[in-house]
Formats: C-alpha cells, structure tokens, sequence
C-alpha cells in the first residue's frame, strides 16, 4: 500500500492568514525624515571622564560618564502637568524645555 | 566598501541587536566599520557602545550618533562595512538608505502584528524601484520552532526572503546588551551560536546579492 501521509501537510493553510497585498504597501516612505533637534548630538557627546577615581568601581561607577548630574527639585503640580503637556506636544525631553525655558529667561533679564 | 541598513516602522524588533552583533563580528575580523546611530531621540546603541568602551570590552565597536540620514551618509564610503541602526519609523530617508545600501535587512517577530507591518514596508520599497533581492527579514525573538516556521511560510507567500537562523527569545541577550556586549558575546554556548549563524547569514547574503 502506498504511504500517501506526505501529501496530508499540503492541504494545510498558513496559520497566519494570508499576507498583505502589494496594493495594501505601506505610506511611510512618503513622510518626512522626523530630524533631531540640534542639541541632541551636544547631550549625547562623549564627555571626558573626570580625572578622579570614583570612591567605589562597580558597574554604576563604570557607566558614569559625568555628562549629567542630578537634579531634583519639588514643583506645583500644575508646573509639573504643564512642563510635561509642553515636552509631550514638542516631543522634547524635560530637561530639554527646562533648558530652553532658562535660556529665554536669560534673554528676558537680558544676561548671556 | 559595504552598506548594510537595518530598518523597521516599529521599535525594539531587534535593529540595534543586529547592528551590534554584525558591528561586533566585523571589528573582530579587522574591518574598519562604523555603527550610525540613526535614533537620536534615543540613541540606544550609542550608549551600548559607550558602556562597552567604559567596561574595555575588545574590540572597540566604533558608533556615532547623528541627527539625520543625509549626514550619516556622507561618512559611509571611508569604512569597510558602514552599518546603519535606523530609527523605529520608516520615512522619506528609509528610501534613501535602502538605495544606497547592499542589503537591507528588517528584523521582525513572528506574531502577526509584526509581519504585516513588515511586509507592507517591504512592498512600499519595492514599489518606489528597490529590488527585492537586496531586501531581507529576519526573525527574531522566536518562541518555538512551529511559530518560526509559521512565519516563514507567510513571509514566502508575500514574496520576500527570510534569512536563514533566527534569535530565540532569551533574557540572556537582553542581559548580555545590558553589559555592552554583543548577542554574539552571549556566554551560552547554544545561544551563541544562533546570534552567530545570523550574523553570517547576513555576510553572506550582502555578498550575494551583489555579485
């Protein structure tokens, strides 16, 4: 008798469903390239290591790259609703519209 | 001089793991090569590659941040093999990066949520003129062999080629990334040896495909 098991798996549909259509290509290739805001690069750069050693070497300590330091502070909650509206709807990070903020302030008081 | 892009409309598919894994394999053989880090809004692979050179981990993987594709192109003739981490949104500049790259490669899961999307990417490239013999899926974060099959099939009824290898989904990679190393760095024998044979998978094909 003739083992005919093999031909059972072709009858078989694709679990997943049949794929898109090329009419049903994407749109995106026709969107602008979304560029990074200038300052990026600058908060990103590689800054040199401090010269001194840190008190304690672990894997926090060989991470630091004394780009940024901490800074905490309390706020309202309605600065605190209203910093994040303004971050969320420019797509900019936090510290990037507390910087902006204090460089138009320093342009207000008329400072550097 | 090589090209090779690693593009998707969706984030965390796995472009940064690839890009490290080849960047990684192509520092050990002796090849110039440089990672373009094209997500500055979060430039996850330049800090890889800075906890990587802060950690002595050899070889150095050189990778470079920048804010748009025109200005990461310009650079890519002065190394070996130029390898673009493209960010998670595919736009006018997927374009220009899939011209100017010998193999384009999108990292995918194997859900279908991860494949449409994919494969509709596929069709909007090919549609504005790039071939489909330089374009490439690759699976990652696979569960089991049934659901990497799976996908395989659909891919080949959509028409595009699927490398071959797969990653596995392990928090072994993730953790092995953590520390600045590449997936190909994994101590796990076994999952050492998928992370490579993906790796080369996508050598190979770039030779291939432009013969």
């Amino acid at each position: 008798m003739a083992n005919a098991s093999a031909l059972k798996g072709l009858a078989k549909k694709n679990r997943m469903g049949a794929p898109p259509s090329e009419e049903e290509a994407s749109r995106n290739l026709d969107e602008p390239e979304i560029r990074a805001p200038v300052d990026v690069l600058t908060l990103s750069a590689p800054q040199p290591q401090s010269s001194e050693p840190p008190a304690r070497i672990d894997a926090r300590s060989l991470r630091r790259t004394h780009r940024t330091v901490q800074f905490a502070t309390r706020v309202s909650p309605e600065f605190d609703r209203r910093i994040r509206e303004i971050a969320f709807e420019e797509g900019r990070l936090l510290v990037e519209v507390m910087e902006l903020a204090l460089a138009a302030y320093e342009r207000e008081r008329g400072g550097t | 001089m090589a090209i090779i892009a690693f593009v998707s409309q969706k984030g965390g598919v796995g472009k940064s793991t690839l890009s490290r894994a080849l960047g990684r394999e192509a520092a050990k053989s002796g090849l110039s090569v440089k990672i373009a880090d094209l997500d500055p809004g979060q430039g996850t692979t330049t800090e890889w590659g800075r906890i990587r050179t802060a950690a002595g981990i050899e070889p150095v993987v050189p990778v470079q941040l920048y804010r748009a594709t025109a200005d990461a192109m310009v650079e890519a003739d002065r190394h070996d093999l130029f390898i673009i981490d493209g960010p998670a949104k595919t736009s006018t500049a997927t374009l220009d990066i899939a011209k100017a790259a010998n193999l384009v490669v999108q990292p995918t899961g194997a859900s279908r949520d991860d494949l449409v999307p994919a494969v509709r990417e596929y069709h909007a490239l090919v549609r504005k003129g790039i071939p489909k013999q330089r374009l490439r899926l690759a699976l990652v974060r696979i569960g089991t062999d049934a659901e990497e099959a799976d996908a395989r099939a659909f891919l080949a009824e959509a028409g595009y080629n699927v490398l071959p290898g797969s990653l596995p989904e392990r928090p072994a990679y993730r953790m092995t990334q953590n520390e600045g190393r590449a997936v190909t760095e994994v101590k796990f024998a076994t999952l050492q040896k998928h992370a490579e044979a993906l790796v080369q998978a996508i050598i190979d094909e770039t030779v291939a495909a432009n013969i």
